[in-house]
């Protein structure tokens, strides 16, 4: 030893266990710091492509912009790449439903536009469609297809090329076709006409946004932003956006206390029981800046391990994530490099271990070098005679060894505090981090039990005689049906959002304040099943098939789809009236629930989205035919069974894959899982470690007192118990204050920031009593390592222990 | 010269009837390489007084000089600093540090001073108190006597202005007391130490060139040199 | 590491390093800034450079939009290369003076005494901290100087500051413990003088009695008359063997207090000549007996500080010398002269006079001449002259030939009168 601060290193080197503790705390603290950020990154690239290629890579666009206009902006600086975009009302292809686009060449990639054969569509009969629609249309490149605009004459058209599917439009079989521009310009029907900007990496958008306005005069009403892209990038003002980054700004906060409170217990503990060494020290010459020197340079020394622990375990959670999330869709996601290294997580890594353990050993040091050196020369720090301020309230309940224990819990407030609050906080963040949880199965879009592999749809109807078959079919694992139609509905006026108005227009109002339906809107059956499944999306009321009958109740759905973009048209709740037209006059129903949404979407625009009881949809429309059949597969025997299901859409029945739909879906979500589930992993690790931690350090430190305990004559089983007592206490304290604040933090997450996505709080019951369990398990376990060497030591040995 | 002075220390502990004065008015001085033994029946100040002098707590009134300064106008810093280079402890109970070796228990006080050891002083050192062969074993690996006599060459490592001694060899059996009690006598007088010890026996009191008694807080001479 | 932990445990070096690092960050802060208004004024130039050349361009004539894209759009090489050498025949290119380009002379002109100032700023700083620092130390210094020389010159007190941390703060407490050790030293050596002292004080006392006791046994065994010529002789040699050992006991007696360094002279200013007279007065009596001639000249208005018990006991010793180194006839010459820098009193005679061999030993006690064994004298009547005449800042020389007789002269420098 040359220098007196390597005392440090010898007090770490003679505790190795509690050293090691230590060390692996703060290095899951730092990975989990590092973890978050670089996930961040991660999720946020994953993110981006992901809406690119839901909502397309452009971030402004100018409604029906001019050529001046478009010279003008495509010749700014910070303007990577522009091009024109028509959209059309229903056409027909052959015969059949379309959607129509245009979109200019140079920005098709920016659409996702992959053009798989052929050449891209020019001339003015040009136009292009997708894979499963050539098809289905028994058309391929070169061929002639006789295509209209809305419900003009058909005229005919070259198939120049063909693009990759989408998986929307695969699924509600209404294929999508792209013509040409120049068809698009001379088309004589109502259409939009969008002028898509991207902007180059780093542009300052809103700013540009403003001065393109300022500078050519364009008017607020004339621009749309595509908010998703806007919010993945981090230029989004918009409210959900904005909520998540916040609740991701507290979560990380509290990872970072957590971690500060976890060492700080140990830091403390270990300090405490070497008051007397420390006073030593002072008597030998120590000055007070010197003995925090020392308790400072223990701390930094656990750095030297953890901190590159930390980081490189950070790192490799991040691989292993990406690595998942490349291997289960490696199309989409090819682009991003396996090995990201992010250099704000790394730097904020370092950063959390550094101010953890600076803020962790800040207040031990002090209490060190504020020791006196009497302390030293009367030794009597570690049993502390506390003044007993009520008389053996406890012994008279509870077997001695129980009151001891719990006595000795209660009577020390400090470490009380300390040891619960630990606890609580990583109970805390279990519970706060269950809000992404739940956040990420509503919000996005997944499949659910009821999600259809493939469907077949008629408007006429189908017979039951179809359904027999097909449910009978082998590879089926399931088969229900629903009729649908649309209806006229009117409802209180004020209900309408403004999100609906704006899209709409004007919206006409009725004398007694309902409105006037421009559009009509769609009314959907369900069975009892269906009403069941339903039930994960209930926002409000109940689904109770006799209660409908009954009350003549309907189900309003919050979140309808309206051109690929979801929406909410109408705030309903239980209770409100809606003013039907049946098939026998106009007829009152109650909204007796509310649910998020549904998952299917309709092609045509529809004011609202309702469902009802099969009898009641009956008794509206006077209709009884089943409009759709929704198949599950089997996993065996896929292509057969679809081919078969296929052959049974004759006539007017369409077949509907929405499997490509549905993995896209299940993707998106999967991103998600990983990255959410992954953190609760590695919280409720630093939990349990936390726990194990600061039991352990508690009673190595009561060596001496427990020591004297057993000279008296206490029994190993008895020390067991008061120590079980103790530590059931503490556990009991920081669980059931833990849950109380996780629980109120959860609410006020759900409620404060993420209404807007009609998320409600439940009382998390299975949660609690989770961590109340394994609390109580880990607590019990932690202590009985030490309590077992205590008991096979010698008592002269733990008496005259030198600690 | 007078290397310790003592005047008029007061030290009172508690208030009312829980009141106890531990020193009343205790004054003497003590000439550099003299050996005072300080003896008195427990709970009688002789601790207290040792404390004081060390200046480890601080006394209701009185004042303390050693080597001429007032150790009780130092701030805490300076009289950390002062403590390491002025004062050398021996406990009852050992407190070396466990962490350390022999060796490193010995030379801390020099450690925390940024000096370097001079290796042959420690060697001699460790000769002297027969510890040579054992200088790199921990304290758990030592018996109680080994254990004392390397806190014995710690107090000396600095060589002191003045080592205070509170019953070093209370814990030890006969011999290992008498091979402490030898072992002090003798670095008093090869290092000419100054130094203060209690002790419980009276044999070992006689060793010393002059008796200080306490009792009830009260300390006077007995027999020795006149003062 | 260590040797950082070291180095910085001091507060003066840890003070120095802290300001010195202060201002070396604010440099670089400063340095950063100006990096950041040169940018701006460079972006600035530029943009004001490009939106003359677009202006320029389109009042000739160019397109609006293609002239908004030559800014925005990227550059290529091949434009670069185009461009280049356009310009370069209208002598715009790299090798163009600056001062035919204003833009980039001021852009030059402006950072470089901007530059200039801020090093120049900093440098000073820097300079006044070093500068304060040292003069810092030096106080420091300084003031513990002033503290070792007050001990030097008595005050055993003091001590250095040395409760602190630092390589100078350890040189500080070596010192002190030095100091210590001296004082300790010092305060052993006076307690052994202060014994000896004693010792020589309680051994004469013991002495005087039994002395006094022979000579009186001695003058009553003369008072009886027994007629025995013998006893007569040997009472009278006893008598003077006992008078010898009574003047040695008193001489020992006064060297041993003077040795100790216990006397205190009581100085007081003196006529030289009344002085003298009475020194000289008290043996005209043996001289006239013994047939010397004792003469004394000794101007009128000489006046001297000193001690006249010791003095007088001092001169009267080198008289006593004198007159026992000569023979009947012989002359002892006592004379008094005021020099420029001093005042002597030269006592001469012509009588054996010093050996060569013995001159230079004589003042040292115990010393007897081999030639002179038969006479009376122990050896420390000179060393006690010399002695007392030391200690009144003078000294002694003796000039002397064999045969020829001898001069002392005893000097005390004017300076000293002081």
């Amino acid at each position: 030893m040359n220098v007196y601060l390597d005392i440090s290193k010898r007090y770490l080197a003679a505790h190795k266990k509690r050293t090691g503790l230590s060390v692996l705390s703060i290095t899951l603290s730092v990975a989990l710091v590092v973890g978050i950020f670089s996930m961040l990154d991660v999720l946020l690239k994953f993110e981006k492509i992901q809406v690119i290629h839901d909502y397309g890579n452009y971030h402004i666009l100018v409604k029906n912009a001019t050529e001046a206009e478009k010279k003008a902006v495509s010749g700014r600086i910070d303007v990577k790449n522009t091009g024109t975009l028509f959209s059309f009302r229903s056409g027909s292809i052959n015969g059949d439903k379309c959607d129509i686009l245009s979109v200019q060449k140079n920005f098709a990639p920016n659409m996702s536009m992959k053009l798989l054969k052929g050449t891209y569509a020019q001339a003015e009969n040009e136009l292009m469609i997708e894979d499963w629609a050539a098809e289905k249309l028994g058309a391929g490149v070169g061929d002639t297809v006789s295509f209209a605009f809305g419900d003009k004459k058909e005229k005919p058209f070259k198939v120049s090329g063909i693009f990759a599917d989408y998986g929307d439009t695969k699924a509600t079989g209404e294929p999508g076709v792209t013509v040409s521009l120049k068809a698009a310009e001379k088309a004589e029907v109502e259409k939009k006409c969008w002028y898509l900007i991207e902007f180059k990496d780093r542009a300052d958008i809103r700013k540009a946004e403003r001065q393109i306005k300022d500078s050519l005069g364009i008017t607020e009403d004339r621009i749309a932003r595509n908010d998703h892209l806007l919010a993945v990038i981090g230029q989004s003002d918009h409210k959900a956006a904005v909520g998540l980054y916040q609740v991701g700004a507290i979560l990380f906060l509290i990872v970072l206390i957590a971690g500060v409170v976890m060492i700080y217990n140990t830091f403390h503990i270990s300090v405490m029981e070497r008051m007397r060494s420390f006073g030593l020290l002072r008597c030998v010459g120590a000055s007070k800046k010197q003995i925090g020197r020392i308790v400072k340079k223990e701390g930094f020394l656990l750095l030297r391990w953890a901190i590159p622990g930390g980081v490189l375990l950070g790192m490799a959670a991040t691989l292993f994530c990406s690595a998942l999330l490349k291997y289960y869709n490696g199309y989409m996601f090819s682009a991003i490099p396996l090995f990201t290294v992010s250099p704000v997580g790394i730097l904020s890594g370092v950063a959390a271990g550094v101010l953890t353990v600076a803020a962790a050993t800040l207040l031990p040091a002090k209490k060190a070098a504020r020791v006196s050196p009497v302390s030293a020369a009367t030794g009597n720090g570690e049993i502390r005679i506390r003044k007993a301020k009520s008389e053996g309230f406890l012994t008279k309940h509870l077997p001695v060894e129980t009151a001891m224990g719990v006595g000795n819990a209660v009577a020390r407030k400090k470490t009380l505090v300390l040891m619960s609050a630990s606890i609580a906080f990583s109970i805390i963040m279990f519970l706060g981090f269950q809000v992404f949880v739940d956040f990420m199965h509503t919000s996005l879009k997944t499949t659910k039990p009821y999600t259809p592999d493939v469907s077949l749809m008629s408007e006429e109807g189908l017979s039951p005689d179809l359904y027999e078959r097909v449910s009978g079919l082998p590879g089926v694992k399931r088969a229900y049906s629903r009729m649908f139609g649309y209806i006229n509905a009117e409802f209180d006026a004020s209900l309408l959002t403004d999100e609906y108005k704006k899209a709409v227009g004007n919206v006409k109002i009725n004398a007694d304040g309902t409105l006037s339906s421009p559009e009509k809107s769609w009314l959907i059956s369900y069975d009892k099943n269906q009403l069941k499944w339903a039930g994960t999306d209930l926002v409000e009321g109940s689904l109770s098939e006799d209660k409908l009958n009954n009350e003549n109740g309907v189900i309003a759905v919050v979140q309808n789809v309206r051109k690929g973009v979801s929406y909410q048209a109408a705030q309903f709740h239980t209770g409100d009236r809606v003013f039907i037209d049946t098939a026998s006059g106009k007829k009152a129903y109650t909204v007796l629930a509310v649910l998020r949404s549904v998952p299917f979407s309709d092609s045509n625009l529809n004011l609202a989205t309702f469902i009802t009881t099969e009898k009641l949809y009956t008794e509206i429309t006077g209709d009884r035919t089943f409009k759709i059949i929704d198949v599950q597969l089997k996993k065996a025997g896929r292509t057969e069974t679809v081919d078969k299901i296929k052959s049974l859409a004759v006539d007017n029945i369409k077949f509907l894959d929405s499997r490509q739909k549905n993995s896209e879906m299940n993707q998106t979500f999967l991103t998600m899982a990983v990255f959410i589930y992954g953190f609760v992993v590695v919280i409720a690790l630093i939990s349990i470690l936390n726990i194990i931690s600061t039991m352990n350090t508690s009673v190595t430190s009561k060596m001496k007192y427990l020591g004297v305990l057993r000279a008296v004559g206490m029994s190993g089983r008895q020390l067991d118990r008061m120590i079980a007592a103790e530590a059931s206490a503490y556990c009991a304290l920081g669980a059931a204050s833990g849950c109380v604040l996780g629980v109120l933090l959860q609410k006020a997450l759900i409620k404060g920031l993420l209404t807007s996505i009609k998320i409600v709080w439940v009382f998390p019951l299975a949660q609690v009593l989770c961590v109340f369990a394994v609390s109580y398990l880990v607590t019990r376990l932690s202590v009985l390592g030490p309590l077992r060497k205590i008991k096979s030591a010698g008592i002269t040995e733990t008496l005259g222990s030198l600690q | 010269m007078d290397i310790l002075t003592v005047e008029s220390l007061y030290k009172t502990y508690g208030e009312g009837n829980t009141k106890v004065e531990a020193l009343i008015n205790v004054s003497f001085s003590v000439k550099k390489g003299e050996f005072v033994s300080v003896i008195g029946p427990s709970g009688s100040g002789k601790s207290t007084l040792l404390n004081m002098i060390g200046a480890l707590d601080y006394p209701t009134s009185g004042k303390v000089s050693i080597d001429g300064r007032d150790v009780y106008k130092m701030k805490e810093e300076e009289l950390s600093v002062f403590r390491r280079r002025n004062i050398g402890f021996i406990f009852q109970a050992y407190n070396l540090v466990p962490e350390l070796s022999v060796e490193e228990n010995i030379v801390l006080p020099i450690l925390l001073d940024y000096k370097k050891p001079d290796e042959r002083y420690i060697d001699e050192l460790l000769d002297i108190l027969g510890l040579k062969d054992r200088r790199r074993h921990l304290p758990g690996q030592l018996s109680g006597g080994q254990q004392q006599r390397a806190a014995i060459g710690r107090a000396l490592a600095t060589k002191p202005a003045i080592i205070l001694a509170d019953e070093p060899t209370g814990n030890l059996d006969s011999k290992n007391s008498r091979d402490v009690i030898n072992l002090l006598k003798l670095s008093v007088e090869r290092y000419s130490q100054t130094l203060v010890m209690i002790t419980h026996n009276q044999n070992y009191a006689a060793y010393a060139d002059r008796v200080l008694s306490v009792e009830d807080g009260v300390v006077s001479q007995l027999g020795g040199n006149p003062q | 590491m260590e040797r950082i932990t070291l180095i910085l445990s001091d507060k003066y070096v840890r003070r120095q390093a802290a300001s010195a690092a202060l201002v070396l960050i604010a440099m670089a802060l400063g340095a950063q800034l100006i990096a950041v208004r040169m940018t701006d004024s460079y972006k600035k130039a530029l943009i004001r450079h490009d939106s003359a050349v677009a202006g320029y361009l389109v009042r000739n004539g160019a397109d609006r939009s293609s002239v908004a894209a030559a800014f925005t759009s990227d550059e290529s090489a091949a434009d670069v290369k185009a461009g280049s050498s356009l310009l370069a025949s209208a002598g715009y290119d790299l090798n163009t003076q600056n001062s035919l380009l204003p833009m980039v002379e001021g852009f030059h002109r402006k950072f470089a005494v901007l530059l200039l100032a801020s090093s120049v700023l900093f440098s000073a700083a820097l300079l006044a901290l070093i500068y304060l620092g040292a003069l810092r130390r030096d106080r420091q210094l300084a003031s513990a100087a002033g503290k070792i020389q007050r001990f030097m010159d008595g005050d055993t007190a003091v001590r250095l500051d040395d409760c602190g941390e630092g390589s100078l703060m350890r040189l500080y407490a070596a010192v002190n413990l030095m100091a210590t050790s001296l004082t300790a030293h010092i305060e052993k050596e006076k307690q052994n003088r202060l014994f000896l002292k004693e010792t020589i004080s309680d051994i004469s006392h013991q002495l005087k009695t039994p002395l006094a006791a022979l000579l009186m046994y001695n003058e009553i065994i003369q008072d009886e008359k027994t007629g025995s010529e013998a006893a007569l002789s040997f009472n009278d040699k006893s008598r003077r063997e006992l008078l010898r050992m009574e003047s040695l006991v008193q001489n020992l007696l006064k060297l041993a207090r003077l040795d100790a360094g216990t006397i205190e002279l009581e100085k007081s200013d003196r006529s030289v000549r009344d002085f003298m007279e009475k020194c000289v007065g008290s043996f005209s009596t043996r001289a006239e007996r013994e047939g010397k001639i004792l003469s004394l000249e000794c101007p009128d208005l000489l006046t001297l500080r000193l001690d006249e018990t010791w003095l007088g006991e001092a001169v009267r010793n080198i008289i006593k010398n004198a007159l026992d180194h000569t023979r009947p006839g012989n002359f002892v010459k006592i004379s008094c002269v005021e020099t420029a820098v001093a005042t002597e009193i030269i006592i001469s005679d012509n009588g054996a006079g010093i050996h060569p061999d013995d001159i230079h030993h004589i003042f040292k006690r115990f010393y007897r001449s081999r030639l002179s064994t038969d006479l009376p004298g122990l050896g420390i009547g000179l060393s006690l002259s010399m002695a007392v005449v030391e200690k009144h800042g003078g000294t002694i020389t003796v000039r002397s030939e064999p045969g020829k007789g001898a001069e002392f002269r005893l000097v005390f420098p004017k300076l000293t009168n002081l």
